[in-house]
């Protein structure tokens, strides 16, 4: 199904076909604008699954399962999270057993990406008929995870003890390229030095980067044992950065948060910090994402620059080094909140309170447990200048919900999570666009003008996307970090063992058995 | 002695009611909720999604309204599923119960058999070379950080000189006694090393106090053995603190093994409930805080009783 592959070589993300033949399209005639009932244009896309393809008790991977999947997403009661996809379907047709179409009540350019994920009908059927209020309790997934027809990929898991360990072995019925290793074990372990000091024992043969090290634990790891491991380090989709609270006096002032920019060292961040492995974001699209752009407003350091822009808005000093003040006599005190116990943001806190103390700004922390912070401070709206918090998106995500003025949530309400409370109506139209346009080079150039409309305003403070640290053995090959939502084990058939010289090793004996991530 | 017995049990299900409402209202009162955290990891959620799943979980409802729901779904023997575990809370808890009962069990009984002796050999012999050594092993075991002598502990053993496991409870595909009690070894000496120096500092107390009786004296003065006058007479009175400890100690099923727990993998109750509170997981949080609380108040009881045993003078009549 189309994952959205981030490809490491190339700059721009795009729908590969998984289990499906071919991935459809407008052009190759599998996708079709289609009239609706009430007169709107929808979309029926046609997927065929590859030949072949079963479930790794046997049974074969059908259009059933997918309208199956559909029907469970879309019920109102089984606790699916996000229902988007399945609010979009209006029904799935099925043509034959490995041919269905996906009709969708509107035409977006991820039209064909808007497929549920496939569960195994013919084991999770009955717990959804008996009762789709309890299937979120009842399904086997959840009841029988080692049921070997839950699984179609590469491997399937053969035990499980739920926050301890899974155990996989090959899926004898993967259709696709044999995988190398008989049996991989992924352990879990909360505390980082543990899984420092199980890595150093043999006990895990590799740390993945989804979840694994802090970028600063990783680089000193790689400082004490440069030679025992590889390392690989790949900026991802998480994007860190400060939401300004845009009701507040001070910071709604724009000419406030460009000052503040230009008077953050970033670049010193990301290089004396995370060694340069963190890049500094000039935005919040990613540059390996399509709707990228680097021809935006930038703010490098420029320390005067911002003094300048302080003073314009009506924050002065007499003497350098003093806290700036207004008319009013008021101090430039500004608060800055995060969660507490995060090493990493700390010490950003710590260096951007002394860049920011060097323009006349006194920059008191705040710092909050993850839960207080999250649950009531962010989702509240309850912080007074800025928050220092991070988003995870995908690939060309529509940054609807924190850009968009509807997505600003009313204090104590639930809704969107535009919480610094941004609204511009360009910005608006342009999201409204964006998701409807299937052109992609026309759909470029409204992110392009979104990023520059983003950079202009600065309704936030840009940091740096967030990398994922891979700690890998030397004779591991083939694991290729994505740096986006989809982990680098969907592609585990690729994982192999390196040979005498250094290359992969084709067709190694599936011997090895103890291959712990 | 029954009808006391019968009295405790009877106010030890009163204090679970009372603090079964206690618990939920904590939990429930903390900031965020299960939803939120969604939120959280999912910029894309809509209002319409957050609503429908507050609903789904009951989240819209008034603390009074979800506690008795909870509550009259409890009295029919339906704890309610974790959101965390995707089980039902009972099926999650026993058998991490068993495994911190197994760890902290261990770690006590070996607590005392080195507690026991050091502290009685130090009362004995106050100021000696031998008491200066015990008390600079208790505070040695008293200040060093358990989550620092853990790894300490895995770097030397596992990683050094390979004799124990890093972590987990068992190797994938083996599983036996032997493999279990390999993988307990490291955790077991982590938690003692951390917890005996507190009850050798106690025991040396207790028996010095003891020591200072009349009775003791008087024991002396009949000619009795040392080994009788220590054991019967001073030990058997200065193990009623001691005991008092003990039982209060029964809390750390839920904090004390926590450290250890997370660092080397075991799957006790600290950790469970732990990332149960964390999580937002209140079925879990709260039956996980209920089992402390039931075990540390029958722990007490026990140590009354023990009290009758260990000094005649006391009744309960």
């Amino acid at each position: 199904m189309p994952a959205g592959r981030w490809s490491p070589t190339a700059r721009t993300g795009s729908s590969s076909a998984l289990l499906c033949t071919k991935l459809p399209t407008l052009e190759n005639g599998l996708a079709e604008r289609e009239e609706l009932p009430n007169g709107d244009t929808g979309i029926a896309v046609t997927y065929t699954l590859k030949e072949g393809l079963t479930w790794a008790d046997g049974e074969p991977v059908t259009s059933a399962d997918v309208r199956h999947s559909w029907q469970v997403g879309k019920h109102p009661k089984t606790g699916v999270v996000s229902q988007q996809i399945y609010e979009r379907i209006r029904d799935i047709e099925i043509v034959d057993e490995r041919t269905f179409t996906v009709h969708i009540d509107r035409v977006t350019y991820d039209y064909n990406a808007t497929v549920p994920p496939i569960l195994p009908r013919h084991i999770d059927r009955k717990a959804f008929e008996a009762d789709p209020a309890q299937y979120r309790n009842q399904n086997a997934f959840d009841r029988d995870p080692t049921d070997p027809g839950l699984y179609m990929g590469p491997y399937k898991m053969v035990s499980v003890q739920r926050g301890v360990r899974a155990v996989y072995e090959r899926n004898p019925h993967w259709p696709g390229k044999r995988p190398e290793f008989d049996r991989i074990v992924v352990r879990a372990i909360q505390n980082t030095a543990a899984m420092e000091a199980n890595l150093l024992s043999g006990t895990v043969d590799m740390i993945a980067g989804e979840t694994g090290l802090s970028i600063d634990q990783a680089l000193a790891l790689e400082t004490r044992h440069p030679e025992r491991f590889q390392y690989k380090y790949q900026p991802g989709l998480v994007y860190e950065h400060i939401e300004f609270n845009l009701e507040n006096a001070i910071v709604g002032d724009r000419r406030v948060r460009r000052a503040l920019a230009y008077g953050a060292n970033r670049q010193a961040i990301s290089e004396q910090l995370f060694d340069g492995k963190q890049p500094v974001a000039l935005h919040n699209v990613n540059p390996r994402d399509p709707g990228f752009t680097d021809d935006v407003k930038r703010y490098p350091y420029d320390p005067e620059r911002a003094r300048d822009l302080l003073a314009k808005a009506g924050w002065t000093n007499d003497k350098p080094g003093q806290t700036r003040t207004n008319a009013d006599g008021e101090p430039l005190r500004l608060t800055i909140m995060t969660t507490a116990g995060n090493r990493t943001r700390e010490l950003v806190q710590q260096v951007l309170q002394s860049d920011w103390d060097r323009i006349g700004v006194d920059l008191q922390i705040v710092n909050e447990p993850p839960r207080v912070f999250f649950g009531q401070t962010v989702s509240g709206r309850e912080w007074d200048h800025m928050a220092m918090f991070a988003w995870l998106s995908s690939p060309e995500s529509v940054p609807r919900s924190t850009l968009h003025s509807e997505q600003i949530p009313e204090k104590g309400e639930v809704g969107g999570q535009n919480y610094k409370g941004y609204a511009n109506p360009r910005m608006d139209e342009l999201i409204d666009r964006m998701e409807r346009e299937l052109d992609d080079d026309a759909r470029a150039q409204l992110w392009h003008e979104l990023l520059k409309i983003y950079a202009r305003d600065l309704p936030s403070l840009p940091l740096y996307w967030r990398a994922q640290a891979y700690v890998l053995p030397r004779w591991l090959t083939g694991v290729e970090p994505t740096g986006h939502q989809y982990p680098t084990t969907l592609w585990v058939e690729d994982w192999g063992v390196a040979g005498p010289d250094g290359g992969a090793q084709a067709g190694a004996a599936a011997e090895r058995t103890d291959g712990d991530g | 002695m029954l009808s006391y017995i019968v009295q405790r049990l009877v106010q030890t299900a009163l204090v679970l009611f009372v603090m079964s409402f206690i618990i939920y209202a904590m939990i429930g009162l903390m900031p965020g909720d299960p939803i939120d955290l969604m939120v959280q990891a999912d910029p894309d959620l809509t209002a319409e999604d957050q609503a429908r799943l507050k609903q789904l979980y009951g989240l819209d409802q008034p603390l009074t309204t979800r506690y008795w729901n909870w509550l009259t779904a409890a009295v029919q023997g339906d704890f309610g599923y974790s959101r965390l575990f995707a089980q039902p809370v009972l099926d999650v808890l026993w058998p991490r119960l068993g495994n911190t009962i197994v760890l902290i069990g261990c770690a006590f009984l070996l607590s005392l058999a080195i507690a026991l002796p050091a502290g009685i050999a130090a009362a004995t012999r106050p100021r000696s070379l031998l008491d200066n050594a015990v008390n600079l092993g208790a505070f040695a075991g008293i200040s060093v950080p358990p989550f620092w002598l853990a790894i300490l502990l895995i770097i030397l053993f596992a990683v050094t000189l390979e004799w124990f496991p890093a972590g987990g409870m068992t190797d994938p595909g083996q599983g036996g006694l032997l493999d279990q009690l390999h993988h307990l070894v490291l955790p077991v000496v982590a938690l003692t090393l951390a917890r005996v120096g507190g009850i050798i500092r106690y025991v040396r107390a207790s028996m010095m106090e003891a020591l200072r009786q009349d009775y003791i004296r008087t024991a002396r003065a009949k000619g009795l053995s040392r080994r009788r006058v220590l054991v019967s007479h001073a030990l058997r009175n200065a193990m009623i603190p001691v005991v008092t400890i003990l039982a209060l100690d029964m809390g750390m099923l839920v904090s004390g093994a926590l450290i250890t727990e997370t660092i080397f993998g075991w799957l006790g109750m600290g950790k469970t409930v732990y990332d149960a509170v964390l999580g937002n997981d209140y079925n879990l949080a709260l039956m996980g805080l209920l089992f402390a609380t039931a075990l540390t108040l029958l722990a007490n009881l026990l140590a009354d009783l023990a009290y009758a045993w260990l000094d005649p003078r006391i009744t309960y009549d």
